[in-house]
């Protein structure tokens, strides 16, 4: 006699986490009550809102302490696209993380508000909120801590937090925008952070033509077909690091850039030799209107960046090993499998996430 | 008002059953079993990214990364088994996935345990496993599944046992990249069964066992598992597969069974 229990421990944390967004859009928080509370403000009653996920996705967690609410991310919008933010106030997130290029920059390297340049290419800010790490180097680990680094870059924004917090604090709009969001007047750089934080959890694309024809409701052209083929076949084999549906495994990979790597990379936070020149696979969504390429945006194009994929690979021995055609220089692709992983890599584009009016500035 | 009545009566029925299910899990004290996993290569414990193995073959390697999913864990007491049917994704680089723990597990002897490496047909399929990032970069691509059946879903890699080798001590390292799974549709995942070193009683306590892996077994016992000879992707290669599915019976081990 065979006793069978299923014990569905797996389940049971699926569900947990598919009903916890679930719960921010269900459940009133109790009101909170300010202290200092004028008799002008109205009630604090945030509205939760639960994100729109696309089929398929991952499961997306969200910090307990910062709930998305209509509020927050309307907050969030504004703190990105303004300038309050930097020194001078001449520079918004949004300078460097541009809408029309899926929130990433088209110039090589960054400038600052004092001209400096930085050293490494903005990458988008698209499918954040399912990131564990920031930065290439994975030096933060939540979007809310990312949101604190640029404000005081001296090669970014250039300001200090108390000045900004204050400036908020003088602004005719600001703490009433505050208060519906966190219940409070009294402005911290954490709800400032959060707030931003917010508004990138919604930055979601995946409404490509590639989205589509994996549901039945396009089909692909037989060169998109071709290169689809060849980006997941052990020939192309671009699918191990830039996986799943968010096109990244959100892991660390040295993809054989430099022989000697000048950019340390992953090595600089870990002090680890063998993570030298690894960097967060970015993801490919959007990847026609993210140019220029590479933590140092150093090409141009995407036919550059097959063409290195084909013959460009230098050796090093901190390459990953899934660049398995190392000890060759590249997978020598012909002309014809050149054309056709381009014209795949263009179906991850997602005209109504670029042109989506919630992500532009009012 | 007849309704509602209905309703109350079917209540309390299924109220009373609740109470009488936690009456029988109470007399029975289950408990707990945490399987550690652990990578020894040699029997030595695991160092990554560093030349100091040697393969069956002479060629020195060292290991980059190693991911692998264990599925179907079932405990055994004289003939009785108890599933727990899951799977579990194992990564060196993430400690939290270096342990997992089977609760509720009822009161009595135990005298071993079985679990399968990778999943079988019926359980390769994407809503069987949690849907997270580092559970879709396990995606198995269709191109390399079951082509003739296009629209089944191909599920997941079993492993991915990444490294670098050199033919010789002098030579330039290459790629190596184990990656097991269902090549072509085929069902290419095994169980282990592991006796556990001495019995395991179970009431209301919590038990640890270490299960390790020795990555060297992978490429010996019964067969060489040649890197050069298979290159470093053989994902489209059902022979290659069939080499670690045969070597796969001799990679696990028990060791530190205790209710510590
Ligand atoms: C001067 C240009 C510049 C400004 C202004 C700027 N950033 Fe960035 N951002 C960058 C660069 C460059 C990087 C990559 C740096 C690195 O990885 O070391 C980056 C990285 C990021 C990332 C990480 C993305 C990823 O995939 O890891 C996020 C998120 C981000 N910025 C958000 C913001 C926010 C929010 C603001 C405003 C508070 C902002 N940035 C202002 C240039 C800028
Ligand atoms: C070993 C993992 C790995 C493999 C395999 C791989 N990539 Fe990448 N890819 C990366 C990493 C890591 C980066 C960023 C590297 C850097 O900036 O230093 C990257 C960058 C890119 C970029 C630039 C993205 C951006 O926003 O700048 C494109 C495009 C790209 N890869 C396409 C491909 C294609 C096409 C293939 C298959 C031919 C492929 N990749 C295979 C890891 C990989």
């Amino acid at each position: 006699m065979k006793r069978f229990i299923e014990a569905s421990f797996f389940g049971l944390i699926a569900l947990f986490l598919i009903s916890t967004p679930v719960l921010f859009s269900s459940c009133d928080k109790e009101e909170k009550v300010d202290p200092d509370q004028n008799d002008t403000l109205p009630p604090y009653k945030p509205t939760y809102v639960s994100l729109q996920i696309p089929e398929g996705f991952p499961i997306m967690e969200i910090p307990d302490d910062n709930p998305l609410t209509k509020e927050g991310i309307a907050l969030g919008k504004k703190l990105f696209f303004d300038p309050i933010l930097s020194g001078d106030s001449t520079q918004s997130c949004a300078d460097c993380h541009k809408p029309e290029h899926s929130f990433s920059d088209d110039r090589r390297f960054s400038l600052g508000i004092t001209g400096a340049i930085g050293t490494r290419q903005a990458p988008p800010i698209i499918n954040a909120g399912w990131m564990k790490k920031l930065f290439w180097d994975g030096r933060v680990s939540s979007l809310e801590e990312q949101a604190l680094h640029p404000v005081e870059n001296p090669d970014e924004m250039a300001a200090s937090w108390e000045e900004v917090v204050q400036r908020l604090q003088r602004h005719p709009t600001y703490p009433k925008l505050f208060y519906s969001a966190f219940g409070t007047t009294e402005i911290t750089r954490y709800h400032v952070v959060k707030a931003i934080a917010q508004f990138e959890r919604t930055l979601i694309s995946g409404n490509s033509r590639f989205d589509l024809a994996l549901q039945g409701k396009v089909f692909f052209t037989p060169l998109e077909q071709d290169g689809y083929d060849l980006f997941y076949s052990e020939r192309g084999d671009c699918f191990h690091c830039h996986s799943g549906l968010l096109f990244t495994d959100n892991a660390f990979h040295n993809n054989a850039l430099d022989s000697v790597p000048t950019d340390l990379g992953l090595e600089k936070i870990t002090g680890k030799r063998s993570d030298r020149g690894k960097f967060k696979t970015p993801t490919l969504r959007n990847i026609e209107h993210t140019a220029p390429y590479m933590h140092d945006g150093r090409f141009a194009t995407l036919e550059e960046v097959i063409d290195f994929y084909s013959e460009g690979l230098q050796y090093s021995p901190y390459a990953d090993p899934l660049m398995k055609a190392l000890p060759q220089g590249g997978k020598h692709f012909t002309p014809y499998e050149k054309k056709a992983l381009l014209a795949f890599l263009k179906t991850l584009t997602d005209t109504s996430f670029l042109n989506n009016p919630d992500f532009l500035p009012e | 008002m007849k309704w509602s009545r209905w309703t109350s009566l079917l209540l309390l029925l299924l109220g009373g059953m609740a109470f009488q299910a936690c009456h029988v899990v109470d007399s029975d004290k289950p408990g707990t079993l945490t399987l550690h996993f652990k990578h020894t290569v040699d029997d030595l414990q695991l160092h990554t990214d560093t030349f100091i193995y040697r393969a069956p073959t002479g060629y020195r390697y060292s290991v980059s990364n190693l991911r692998y999913i264990l599925s179907e864990f079932v405990l055994y007491k004289n003939g009785e088994s108890l599933l727990y049917n899951s799977g579990h994704l194992i990564d060196i680089r993430d400690t939290a996935s270096l342990a997992l723990k089977l609760n509720l597990v009822p009161e009595g002897s135990y005298d071993s345990i079985s679990f399968r490496f990778g999943l079988s047909a019926d359980n390769n399929h994407k809503s069987y496993l949690p849907n997270t990032v580092a559970y879709q970069s396990m995606y198995w691509p269709k191109q390399l599944g079951d082509t003739t059946d296009p629209l089944k879903d191909p599920g997941f890699h079993y492993m991915q046992y990444e490294g670098m080798y050199k033919t010789d001590d002098n030579a330039l390292p290459k790629p190596f990249n184990l990656h097991a799974g269902p090549t072509w549709g085929n069902d290419n995942s095994f169980v282990v069964t592991l006796p556990f070193p001495q019995k395991m009683h179970i009431k209301g306590n919590d038990w640890n066992v270490d299960i390790i892996m020795d990555l060297q077994e992978w490429l010996q016992n019964p067969h060489v598992f040649d890197f050069e000879y298979y290159g470093p992707a053989i994902m489209p290669n059902q022979a290659a597969q069939e080499i670690l599915r045969d070597n796969g019976s001799t990679v696990f081990r028990l060791a530190n069974l205790t209710d510590k």
